[in-house]
């Protein structure tokens, strides 16, 4: 009996952190609505739900003469993002579930 | 606290460069080291590394005194804890460089100095903030609440500090810039998601103390698995 609800309460945690792995990117990708080299001049810390690597960083590095430009690999372009934050995120979910499992539920450890 | 691409002067990118590769080197020395005494220790590397990424990737929509920003968490409080922090900040210059080549977050040219904020600072006070709180002889999970919070706040000193060393030949003043932008992180996301990496890795160590306490024991952050009232 108590094996079996151990079960479902492991079976509910892996589908609740799968669902969470899935919805982060996104989140992430509705944050970056802008594209970056327009960010220092739009963006400031009053505007909704921009994260604070653009609003913050961006924006004093810009009042200090070094505004950021496009990364050299730029997935910023499109739905490309969101593939990539995607995969990201499932395959670090995949190694994080892989793992903990190794670690903490086998029994040969 | 990513500093994106193009942020940071040339002199600037090669001093955080200099400053961060010898810790990634001690780093990938340690590993080699502590996989031969402990048949769990890479597993548990895999692990905590894409803990790290995805924690250090993942923006959580707060609302604070600036109004509604997403921020993210570090994660190297955590790994700092558990692997410690030469391994912690190689687990984060992983990281960082797999998100500057494919996420568009960060960049190749600060990477060094994203290295020096999340890794290094973040690794390290997290580290010395854990082992005060455990000879102040508080209870697991505040060690970890502590490790988590001051790691975070390091880390995000650190941002402040790089972004700050750009007044320097400008006429601006070092200090006010530093406190200036610090601020503004604190009152934007981050004084809402220390506390909360804080419960995150308090709650992590407990469970890995409950689920196998032998390999905190293994990795010498607790000295005792025996004694409940430690946790």
């Amino acid at each position: 009996m108590t094996k079996t609800l151990r079960r479902y309460k492991l079976h509910i945690l892996r589908v609740i952190f799968t669902a969470s792995v899935l919805v982060s990117p996104a989140l992430f990708a509705e944050g970056l609505p802008e594209k970056i080299e327009d960010a220092p001049a739009q963006a400031s810390e009053n505007e909704a739900w921009t994260g604070i690597d653009v609003s913050v960083v961006g924006k004093y590095a810009a009042k200090y003469g070094r505004p950021p430009r496009d990364p050299y690999i730029n997935t910023d372009q499109g739905d490309l993002l969101l593939f990539v934050f995607t995969a990201a995120g499932v395959i670090g979910g995949f190694i994080i579930g892989f793992n903990a499992r190794k670690i903490f539920y086998e029994k040969n450890q | 606290m990513h500093i994106t691409e193009g942020i940071l002067p040339a002199r600037w990118v090669l001093t955080w460069f200099a400053v961060s590769m010898p810790f990634v080197g001690i780093g990938i020395y340690h590993v080699k080291q502590r996989k031969r005494q402990m048949p769990a220790y890479l597993p548990l590397v895999g692990m905590l590394g894409a803990a790290v990424f995805v924690f250090s990737c993942f923006p959580i929509p707060v609302i604070a005194l600036n109004g509604m920003a997403t921020s993210h968490p570090c994660g190297t409080g955590m790994s700092a804890v558990l692997l410690g922090p030469f391994v912690s900040v190689l687990v984060a210059a992983i990281a960082l460089l797999i998100q500057a080549l494919f996420l568009a977050h960060g960049g190749l040219t600060t990477l060094g100095g994203n290295i020096f904020s999340m890794g290094i600072l973040g690794s390290f006070s997290g580290y010395f903030a854990f082992k005060i709180a455990q000879r102040c002889r508080l209870r697991l999970f505040w060690c970890g609440f502590l490790a988590g919070m001051v790691s975070d706040l390091f880390t995000y000193l650190g941002t402040s500090i790089e972004l700050g060393l750009l007044v320097i030949g400008k006429g601006g003043s070092f200090p006010k810039a530093v406190a200036e932008i610090f601020g503004v992180f604190m009152m934007t996301s981050q004084g809402v998601l220390c506390v909360v990496e804080g419960v995150v890795v308090g709650f992590v160590l407990v469970f890995v103390y409950k689920r196998r306490p032998g390999i905190l024991l293994q990795l010498g952050v607790i000295k005792d698995d025996k004694n409940p009232a430690q946790v």
